[in-house]
């Protein structure tokens, strides 16, 4: 492999833009901006303050730089590098900030989730919601970019807002049977929304765009409940990862559970390919496997050297028991990610595996291959 | 001498207590009457001694003694004779010494009697002991059993006991633990509702707080708060905005509507197209094991005819059926039943009949035969002795063949061999290729000659008729003198030069028809008016006449040998034929003559190349 050379970066915010033609990376509190294939440097912006989460707007026009630490948001045009945006939330704070679908209007989350502010570039309309749920995931958008899904908290009681993104107009309303809503997500085809709740309690909610609930899914009582959740990309599969290691899915038609992926210590079965990666300059790293989580900040970068080593059958993978007293512990399926094609669903297992499962969903699939770090 | 005595039997009966001996041999009797020496000396005894030797017969026992001594080895009692028939004296320092070894012989017999007496006591009381010792074990052997079996049959009652205890302790253990855990669970739910209800009261205060915020930063009116903009930018469709109004909320439902419409009316086709595959598959199930089993009917080996009847009649129905289905194709209750039940009927029959056959084969496999099966499978031994005879068949052509291949390898393994081989194979063709070549130089040397000989000749020719060319010129000149001369001889020269010429082209072709008619040959024409051209520019002369002579000749030659030639190449190659007339006739001129010669000497040359081809 061809590497080209080092450039510098801070908080790992380096994205590529939609369009696949530019490559924004911030350092400190420049944010600069790359031609992919040359990568030379096509703009260079200057910030107020070091940047937090710089993204780039659905057609690739705009970027936006939020300072959480001042409260300010900058948003910068590739086609006019003298345009210019400064969105000030002063008081308020900031606590996240991201484009809505269209590119036009930016979406701040304020301190202590008081409300979110829907800025708009094209007209000097703001909108505020109130209540928005401080959680994992509160804000899903459609894949159309039509409709956007808002966790909120009433009255001690989860709700969702379904509003309509061209207008903001409020299309839905409707409470969830969940204790503590712990995250949203839209199925790709945008007529089906996923609903879990917090980790104290298994439950998986399905309400469809118009806010019926579809179906309700608890796998068991007590244990600690649903870690991830992720969508097939043709919206037939809802894939349940929690914390008691297994990966539960959900067919479209039924919203029942057709199988179930355990995540076993010992790998035996010998139609299974092991990868072990091997560091070759060993030190302690706190790398992460794959899939960085979408909103939360992301860990420490690895610096070692790896590569992978195929090891032979039978495995037993290294387990860490988790410390009981403290909260969230490092157990369970952490991430899950479907391939395009549908065929393949990756998941990580808290204490460093990640293995993909070919769904063939009739029952007792064996796993496919995995991979792990020793 | 015999002696008995009644006392020494009743005491030797005593003594047999004692002893083992049961025998009453002579020398046993003499024992007896030793060990009765030991016993006290009694009246009996002294009469028993003198039983044996009396005053009488002295000499008697004497010798007798002398006899039994010397058989046990002790030295003789009588002094040495000197003579034979002198009486031998008694020698007393022997008696006395044969008694002293008496004596000491009985001392030592009494001994180990007395030994073998005490072992014997001793042995019989060890005997005693041990037969006490044995009884005793035995008992206590017997008792101790008695004590296991006991403590066995206890030890078993106790494990039942503890088992039933254990038993018993698990499940008050189990019911205990079930206990616990449903205490646990409610403790939990209590904790749980306590939590929640903490939760709850602690996010209304929170929220409180968030209101109070909100308040005061929404009053605050923070001029910071706003947004700063170069300008405003366009919106991504292009569109403008619009305003809120109802109807839009109407539009938006109605939007969110028809999104989900499609949604579900895409799930529903795909939905569909899935249960028409599936019937499809069904169906065609369905008409493969409906084949399958209505051709057994026709088979004589199906036994029960009742299957074969409801297969017919399954048949039947299921034809009925699938036009039935076919028309209403939709996902009708009634058709989905229809089909599945007819699918199940299917795959019952075929299930038993596939029964069927197992049994047949099973009992194929253990009685025997039947009829049928014997048929068959005669023909089936048949067909596979059939087989297998082409089998080997095949096999040993293969054999035989592999066998001469290697044969040919084997021998074509010598490298002489080899060579010599294809020496021999090669030798005819060299040879013929020898021959043929050799004709063909020849052939060669031939044609060199020839052309060599017409070149000599074309020289010839041509200096003749330079020669001939010059005279004409001078005759010429002479007649134009002569001419010029004599007038009156002019028309008649005149006439005679046009009739010369003209009668020379006469007798030219009379001259020459006549050889020519006298040689018949097909090539006439082109020599003729080879020859007119000639005579027509050179006048009839001798030379003339010789050198047509020599053409004609030469002509004859080059046509004889066309002539040879021609009629063994009109077969074969009429285009050589052709060749050469053409060659012929486009001969005109003085070039004319080579190129005849030449068209003669290619033609010659042509044939003669074109002969070779032949073979």
């Amino acid at each position: 492999m061809n590497f080209s050379e080092v450039f510098k970066l801070s908080s790992l915010l380096c994205k590529f833009s939609p369009d696949g033609k530019y490559l924004a990376s911030c350092v400190q509190y420049r944010l600069v901006v790359r031609d992919v294939n040359t990568l030379q440097v096509l703009q260079l912006y200057t910030c107020l303050d070091q940047i937090q989460h710089a993204e780039w707007s659905a057609d690739s026009r705009f970027i936006l730089c939020a300072m959480y630490k001042r409260g300010l948001v900058q948003v910068w045009s590739l086609e006019q590098p003298e345009w210019h945006c400064r969105i000030d939330e002063g008081s308020a704070g900031l606590v996240a900030s991201c484009w809505s679908p269209d590119g036009r209007h930016i979406l701040n989350t304020t301190e202590f989730h008081l409300r979110i502010t829907v800025w708009s570039l094209c007209t000097k309309s703001v909108s505020y919601i109130k209540y928005p749920k401080a959680c994992q995931q509160g804000i899903s958008f459609t894949r159309d970019g039509r409709y956007l899904a808002l966790a909120e908290r009433r009255d001690c009681k989860d709700h969702v807002s379904i509003f309509v993104c061209s207008d903001w107009q409020l299309l839905r309303h409707f409470d969830t049977e969940t204790q503590d809503l712990a995250g949203i997500e839209w199925a790709p085809n945008g007529c089906v929304l996923a609903v879990w709740d917090t980790c104290l309690e298994y439950k998986v909610l399905l309400y469809s765009l118009d806010g019926r609930l579809l179906s309700a899914y608890c796998a068991y009582e007590w244990s600690l409940g649903v870690k991830s959740v992720a969508w097939s990309p043709s919206s037939q599969f809802l894939a349940v990862g929690s914390y008691d290691g297994k990966v539960r899915i959900l067919n479209h038609v039924t919203w029942k559970m057709i199988t179930e992926f355990g995540h076993p210590a010992t790998v035996t079965n010998p139609k299974i390919v092991v990868y072990k990666e091997a560091e070759k300059n060993p030190r302690l790293a706190l790398g992460r496997l794959a899939f960085p989580p979408p909103r939360a900040a992301a860990g420490a970068a690895s610096s070692t050297e790896s590569k992978y080593e195929i090891a032979s059958v039978p495995v037993s993978l290294q387990t860490l028991k988790p410390v009981a007293d403290r909260a969230n512990p490092k157990v369970g399926i952490g991430a899950l990610a479907f391939s395009p094609d549908n065929y393949f669903l990756a998941t990580r297992n808290e204490p460093g595996t990640c293995r993909i499962f070919p769904p063939q969903t009739a029952s007792r699939m064996p796993s496919g291959s995995g991979t792990y770090r020793s | 001498m015999t002696v008995t005595d009644p006392h020494l039997s009743s005491e030797s009966k005593n003594i047999c207590q004692y002893t083992s001996e049961t025998k009453m041999s002579p020398s046993s009797l003499y024992s007896q009457q030793v060990l009765c020496s030991s016993i006290p000396l009694s009246k009996n005894v002294h009469s028993f001694f003198s039983a044996f030797c009396t005053e009488e017969n002295i000499e008697q026992s004497i010798s007798y003694l002398d006899q039994e001594l010397t058989t046990f080895g002790f030295p003789s009692l009588y002094e040495e004779s000197k003579g034979k028939d002198t009486k031998r004296e008694l020698n007393i320092v022997a008696v006395l010494n044969c008694m002293n070894e008496l004596l000491v012989l009985q001392r030592k017999n009494l001994l180990a009697q007395e030994n073998v007496e005490t072992q014997n006591l001793k042995l019989g009381s060890d005997m005693d002991h041990l037969q006490n010792c044995y009884a005793k074990l035995k008992e206590q052997l017997e008792t101790s059993r008695r004590e296991m079996i006991g403590l066995q049959e206890r030890d078993r009652q106790l494990q039942c006991k503890n088992l039933l205890a254990q038993d018993r302790n698990l499940h008050q253990l189990l019911k205990n633990e079930k206990d616990e855990v449903q205490k646990l669970q409610n403790i939990i739910a209590s904790r749980a509702t306590q939590y929640n209800h903490d939760m709850k009261r602690k996010e209304r205060e929170y929220n409180k707080l968030k209101e109070r915020l909100h308040q005061l930063v929404m009053n605050k009116k923070d001029k910071k708060i706003a947004m700063e903009v170069l300008n405003y930018v366009g919106r991504a469709d292009g569109k403008r905005g619009s305003w809120r109004t109802g109807k839009t909320e109407a539009r938006n439902e109605d939007e969110m509507y028809k999104i989900l419409l499609n949604d579900y009316e895409y799930r529903q086709k795909q939905i569909l197209m899935e249960n028409a595959e599936l019937k499809k598959v069904l169906q065609q199930m369905k008409k493969e094991m409906i084949s399958l089993l209505s051709p057994q009917k026709q088979k004589p080996r199906e036994r029960a005819d009742d299957s074969t009847g409801t297969v017919i009649s399954d048949a039947e129905e299921d034809a009925g059926e699938l036009s039935r289905e076919s028309m209403w194709d939709l996902s009708c209750e009634t058709v989905r039943e229809q089909l599945t039940n007819s699918i199940r009927k299917q795959w019952r029959i075929l299930k038993s009949h596939v029964e069927k056959l197992d049994n047949q084969v099973s009992k194929v496999h253990l009685e025997g035969f039947n009829d049928e099966d014997v048929i068959s499978r005669q023909d089936h031994e048949q067909e596979t002795e059939k087989l297998e005879l082409e089998i080997q068949q095949c096999k040993e052509m293969i054999k035989t063949q592999q066998q001469l291949l290697q044969q040919q390898l084997a021998t074509a393994c010598d490298d002489d061999t080899t060579s010599l081989l294809r020496d021999c194979y090669l030798l005819e063709e060299k040879e013929r290729l020898k021959e043929e070549w050799s004709l063909f130089k020849e052939q060669k040397k031939n044609f060199e000659k020839e052309r060599r000989s017409f070149t000599e000749a074309a020289i010839r020719l041509g200096l003749e008729r330079k020669a001939f060319e010059e005279e004409r010129a001078s005759w010429l000149k002479q007649q134009f003198l002569n001419m010029t001369t004599f007038d009156h001889q002019n028309s008649e020269n005149m006439k005679l030069f046009s009739a010369f010429s003209g009668s020379s082209d006469r007798d030219s072709l009379t001259v020459h028809s006549r050889p020519r008619q006298k040689k018949p040959h097909g090539v006439s024409n082109g020599s003729l008016v080879c020859a007119s051209k000639l005579t027509k520019s050179l006048p009839a002369s001798p030379s003339t006449s010789d050198f047509c002579q020599t053409r004609s000749c030469a002509s004859e030659h080059s046509s004889i040998s066309v002539l040879n030639i021609t009629p063994e190449e009109t077969k074969p190659n009429q285009v050589g034929g052709e060749g050469a007339s053409p060659k012929w006739s486009m001969a005109s001129g003085p070039g004319s003559q080579e190129g005849c010669y030449s068209g003669c000497s290619l033609t010659h040359t042509n044939s003669h190349v074109e002969k070779d081809d032949l073979p």
